[in-house]
């Protein structure tokens, strides 16, 4: 095994790694908006992790380039589908586990055109 | 914006690996259809662009292009963390989660700064965005663990807004 091959699977272990992380906090986690924190951080590493691996691995430039920007590009989509996902859940009603202490966002809603006050 | 165009063209040839006529011409179709497309969200740019600069005039290149070198390495260091505190609540199974909605408010004024900000504390240990007020004046986060609000709105403050600020403010 060359060097480059050690560290292709490294890395992309941990992405897969990160990924296994996401789906058990899936279902471990009590309520959608904790899940979410799962959803949204350790898989955008997860594949991060994968990418990366596959941009090391080629021996292809145009393929590192692309992996490279396809990192960057999940970088700035999950979290916006992370925040669509919570809002979404908070404006339909959503009930977050027992125990959610402060909830600034309370009453802040207006029922009627779902625009935050 | 034909400039724009004209660039989206070259790097849908570059990621096709084809430098053809046909390409770029299909290059050029599809990035004008992307700019059709976002149109809206593009003039903001330029307008906050433009005020940007006329009320903290143009910025040094070399000192700019710095910081966000900077701060690219920093968010990639507070990913990297956020995950592993992330691994650290989903494989503990007896980690106690006192969750909480926070409010924030926000010095950044531009939208792109907010944006990013937003992006940021979603993947940054703890925390995830939830709405951003009407006004652009509040952030509200969905947070993992609340020990102590103020001083989360505190860290928060200094460590994420500030660098964004430096860059888009």
């Amino acid at each position: 095994m060359t060097i480059v091959e050690f560290i292709t699977v490294v890395v992309i272990a941990l992405g897969v790694f990160f990924m296994l992380l996401t789906s058990i906090g899936i279902v471990r986690l009590p309520d959608l908006y904790t899940r979410v924190h799962a959803a949204g951080k350790a898989s955008t590493l997860g594949i991060a992790g994968v990418l990366l691996g596959v941009a090391i691995y080629s021996a292809d430039w145009t393929i590192t380039i692309k992996m490279i920007a396809l990192i960057g590009f999940f970088l700035f989509t999950n979290p916006v589908a992370a925040h669509m996902l919570d809002r979404a859940a908070y404006l339909t009603g959503v009930k977050a586990m027992d125990g959610t202490a402060p909830d600034d966002l309370a009453g802040r809603y207006d029922p009627e055109t779902r625009r935050l006050r | 914006m034909l400039l724009l165009n004209l660039i989206l063209a070259i790097i849908w040839m570059a990621l096709q690996s084809s430098f053809t006529v046909i390409d770029f011409v299909v290059g050029f179709v599809l990035g004008f259809i992307i700019i059709g497309l976002t149109r809206r969200a593009l003039e903001e740019q330029v307008y906050d662009l433009e005020a940007r600069k006329a009320r903290y005039g143009s910025n040094d290149y070399v000192r700019q292009t710095y910081r966000i070198f900077a701060f690219i390495v920093f968010s990639l260091w507070s990913i990297i963390k956020a995950n592993i505190e992330v691994a650290r609540i989903v494989l503990n199974p007896r980690a106690k989660l006192r969750p909480g909605i926070v409010a924030m408010p926000l010095d950044l004024k531009s939208d792109s700064g907010i944006t990013t900000l937003a992006n940021l504390i979603t993947l940054t240990p703890g925390t995830v965005t939830l709405d951003v007020s009407s006004d652009k004046r509040t952030l509200y986060m969905h947070v993992l663990d609340v020990h102590d609000a103020e001083k989360l709105r505190q860290d928060t403050k200094e460590q994420f807004e500030r660098r964004v600020m430096e860059l888009l403010p």
